[in-house]
């Protein structure tokens, strides 16, 4: 049946909303009232009620998660989902030929170029083929910095439109300045070519996206013409190391069920994730310009995460932002290890703190303010949980020192007969439920449907694979929770973070030197606590062992979770099988294959490699022309900037590029003059007037190998 | 018999001669020029043409005359080529390597390059027609920012309830009911 989004009554959107608070209010209610019947029976005291309040506040995120996947599973076992943005279009509305002028755009910084090139060329072909969108262009915008990816990108875009014949249908374009990082790359996009397109489907430099899908989605935007978001549901891809792997699995498994109970209650009020997502562009650009925030510090300034607050604009200004589940064909990549994860956070977790302020904004919808709540949530509750954590050891070493298991006040005990300890079980076991609800569902959901089970490896892999990622994901939890807990401690002490380019893919996996260095704290302060743990009592020691194990642990477990040779092995054992993996679509397929090809293509020398992209950019005849024709010719530049750029080039050239600050290397690259005589000179200068890098750069285009050292060798 | 050893006779070479070929030769490869012969022949007469060079200009450096006469050789070729570059200006030097580069000669066409034979078809019709479009023609647009306005009371700046404010009042007293329950549940039980 064909769903009209415009006949969605606002009572039925509110009746969707109030039944999951309710849902979250019965699941909740429950067990406060049993951890507060457990504190009245050894006696309240403001530890217990500041214990209680937050046990109270970390349910309720958990309860929310339980919720939306048992809502799901309601809906997909049923079939009773009427409101997806996906099921709107009739036989007839697929079958119209689609005439939208659209951008794909992937706004990158100093992200691996193959990568890049080959993610686009994936989407590009993968677009061609459909033959359903003539009018579908595609803009790698970038803002690297780094020459080595800069240089190395403009001369992988002209070989690739080369290779494609997409001279014309992919387009580069390099900021000069990363003014506003990922928002302002956007923004720079759309003032310049918004115009020239209805919409804009925004990549990830991690993304892949099939042309069916895109077609789809440019659909559904042709459909409904008050969207002005729809937000694909991407899932994980392409993950080689243990923890890709895991975490692709794991959203492959319950991704489903938690998205289609998000939107259950999202509807028209969604959010954007910043990627996997097309954009209606009139509405985007006229509402959707982000404004500085007031103040300074981590809170004030440019708005880190922008995409949170885009949907709120959109919104705010009459257009409804959808959740598009049931699309497949759509992919994004994953941290390969967890100081990867770690690092990703980081930005994130700035960037969704910053949206405090935001929550208290005039005008924006209730939903959208609920997103910026549980989006800062989802990271303050690490360092709820850690003082959870604390608070409990305290309590159960006040109960220790007094040597009393309970105080003569019978509670509930008094009607069910429960003893202290067997209350406490019995709430530690809900919680339980609550937690594992999510995964018990998503297997359940897995029945009657033997293709989905063969695969994610069949059952017996799919057990082994829940159960082992279940274990790892309980000890990577207690370093999670410390990562964030000290990210929100320095940004909270006003440390901003620089936002740096995420490695992607199996890459080079984790090293020893680098997990010792992440974790080192962390193994320190595990086993601290665990000492503290267990003199203060040994029972409880026990009960938090997961997440003591998981800190004093979390060195070998981080390497271990980044080994790429350990992520294939497993994958050849068919453990945290996806479908992505085991019938893979073609794209992803290729994607892999040739990003590993150009991966393992051979490396310039190390000496030469640092500074390579500068090096091809002066030396070689096609780059340097591809990289100057980026560049705009100055017509009369100040004679202080033509003073200062000869005085660059002749240390340039005599003392090689270790003799410049990298900002003199990139006013050199960002003036075409100086790179058209740099070219010249370098070429025509005896050896004697260069340094020796550049001696070495040109002998790495010789073809004679150096004489061969002998007993004769003088 | 008594061999005579003889003084190893001092090289004729001359260094600087030798750095000018093998740049040269460098320089050819760079363009993606990888016959062996075909770099070796090219760079000899190149050499060559620069040793007479150096005798109208005594004292210029070997290595800047055989880039000089490498440079006059590709022009000469480009002319020939029917391409529309002059090699002799820097500016329009630079569009010729694109044009190289676009016409993908160092992948499909390398053994063409600098040969006095007569161009393929092919590649003259690639470097005659080649264009470079990293971006489309400019529709510049303005984008302001929204505003935001922060206003701690902000449902209080909103006229008296009206029906928007009792569909969520009747959620919250069921909320309220829920909690209730377990409230006197509670204070029966303590």
């Amino acid at each position: 049946m064909v769903f009209d989004p415009s006949r969605l009554s606002a009572d039925e959107c509110s009746r969707r909303r109030h039944r999951v608070v309710t849902i979250v209010i019965l699941m909740v209610a429950p067990a406060v009232v049993t951890m507060a019947d457990l504190h009245w029976r050894t006696g309240f005291d403001t530890w217990k009620v500041a214990h209680l309040v937050l046990f109270t506040l970390l349910l309720v995120l958990i309860a929310l998660g339980a919720t939306q996947s048992l809502i799901g599973y309601w809906l997909r076992r049923s079939g009773a989902e009427t409101c997806r943005i996906a099921d709107t279009l009739s036989a007839e509305d697929l079958g119209r030929p689609v005439t939208a002028r659209t951008a794909v755009v992937m706004p990158i910084f100093n992200e691996e170029v193959a990568r890049v090139i080959e993610g686009i060329r994936a989407v590009y072909t993968s677009v061609q083929k459909t033959g359903r969108l003539p009018e579908c262009d595609f803009f790698i915008l970038s803002d690297s910095n780094d020459p080595n990816c800069w240089i190395a990108e403009e001369a992988a875009w002209l070989a690739l439109t080369r290779e494609l014949g997409a001279h014309g249908r992919i387009f580069y374009r390099k900021r000069r300045m990363g003014i506003n990082k990922k928002a302002g790359n956007i923004a720079d996009f759309c003032r310049r070519w918004g115009r020239i397109y209805r919409y804009m489907v925004v990549l990830d430099a991690d993304s892949i996206m099939t042309g069916d899908a895109i077609l789809r989605l440019v659909q559904l935007m042709e459909k409904n013409r008050r969207v002005g978001i729809i937000q694909g549901v991407p899932m994980l891809a392409n993950g080689e190391t243990i923890l890709a792997r895991l975490q692709q699995f794991a959203s492959r498994l319950y991704g489903p069920l938690s998205a289609a109970g998000l939107n259950y209650w999202q509807l028209g009020e969604a959010n954007y994730w910043g990627h996997n997502a097309i954009i209606r562009l009139a509405p985007f650009m006229r509402h959707c310009s982000l404004p500085e925030l007031p103040g300074s510090g981590a809170f004030g300034g440019r708005i880190l995460s922008h995409d949170y607050v885009e949907a709120a604009l959109m919104r705010r200004a009459g257009w409804e932002v959808w959740l598009a589940t049931g699309i497949e064909g759509n992919y994004e990549e994953c941290p390969p290890t967890v100081v990867d994860l770690a690092e990703r956070d980081r930005r994130w977790l700035q960037g969704n703190l910053q949206h405090t302020r935001l929550i208290f904004a005039r005008g924006f919808h209730p939903v959208n303010r609920v997103h910026f709540l549980l989006g800062i949530l989802s990271y303050l509750a690490s360092p709820l949980w850690l003082a959870f954590l604390v608070l409990s050891v305290v309590i159960a070493g006040h109960l220790h020192d007094a040597d009393v298991a309970s105080l003569p006040m019978r509670g509930f005990a008094a009607y069910a007969r429960w003893s202290y300890a067997g209350e406490a079980l019995c709430l530690f076991f809900y919680t339980l439920v609550l937690l594992f609800l999510p995964k018990a569902l998503s297997l359940l959901d897995l029945r009657g449907r033997p293709a989905d089970v063969e695969d994610f490896g069949g059952w017996e892999g799919l057990l082994a694979s829940v159960s082992l990622e279940t274990v790892i994901f309980t000890l990577l939890a207690p370093v999670l929770m410390l990562f964030h807990s000290w990210f929100i401690g320095l940004t909270l002490l006003g440390k901003r973070v620089s936002w740096g380019t995420q490695r992607r893919g199996g890459s080079d996996g984790a090293q020893w030197a680098e997990a010792a260095r992440a974790h080192g704290a962390q193994t320190v302060l595990g086993i601290l606590a665990a000492y503290v743990v267990f003199r203060v009592d040994v029972g409880l020691a026990l009960w938090m062992s997961p997440i003591l194990a998981g800190l004093i642990l979390s060195i070998p477990l981080s390497y271990l979770t980044g080994s790429q040779p350990l992520g294939l092995t497993m994958q050849a054992q068919g453990l945290f099988d996806t479908p992505e993996e085991t019938r893979p679509l073609p794209e992803i397929r290729e994607l892999a294959e040739r990003t590993a090809a150009r991966r393992s293509a051979p490396q310039p020398p190390d000496k030469l490699r640092p500074n390579y992209g500068l090096l091809q950019a002066v030396l070689d005849p096609y780059v340097n022309a591809v990289h100057v024709s980026f560049l705009r010719a100055k017509d009369d530049p100040p004679q202080a900037t033509g003073e200062r750029l000869v005085a660059l080039r002749a240390k340039l050239m005599q003392g090689g590029p270790q003799a410049l600050q990298p900002r003199d290397r990139t006013s050199l690259l960002l003036d075409a003059e100086s790179m058209h005589l740099l070219h010249r000179d370098v070429w025509a200068s005896p050896a004697s007037r260069l340094s020796e890098w550049w001696q070495a750069g040109l002998e790495y285009y010789t073809r004679l190998a150096p004489p061969p050292r002998t007993a004769f060798s003088r | 018999m008594e061999t005579a050893i003889a003084e190893p006779s001092p090289s004729t070479a001359d260094p600087a001669w030798d750095e000018a070929f093998l740049r040269t030769e460098s320089y050819l490869r760079a363009y993606g020029l990888e016959s062996a012969v075909l770099l070796n022949e090219l760079t000899a007469a190149i050499i060559q043409e620069a040793r007479q060079r150096a005798q109208e200009t005594p004292g210029a450096e070997p290595v800047a005359l055989a880039l000089e006469a490498a440079h006059a050789r590709i022009g000469a070729w480009f002319a020939r080529s029917g391409g529309h570059c002059d090699w002799a200006n820097d500016g329009s030097r630079l569009q010729g390597r694109l044009a190289l580069i676009v016409a993908d000669l160092p992948g499909r066409w390398s053994n063409a390059f600098l040969s006095p034979d007569p161009l393929p078809a092919a590649l003259a019709e690639a470097m005659s027609s080649f264009q470079i479009l990293p971006s489309p023609e400019l529709r510049l647009a303005n984008m302001a920012p929204e505003p935001l306005e922060f206003a701690l009371l902000e449902p209080l700046d909103r006229r008296l309830p009206g029906r928007r404010f009792w569909k969520p009042a009747r959620a919250a007293v069921t909320w309220l009911l829920i909690f209730g329950f377990f409230g006197i549940a509670w204070a029966k039980s303590h």
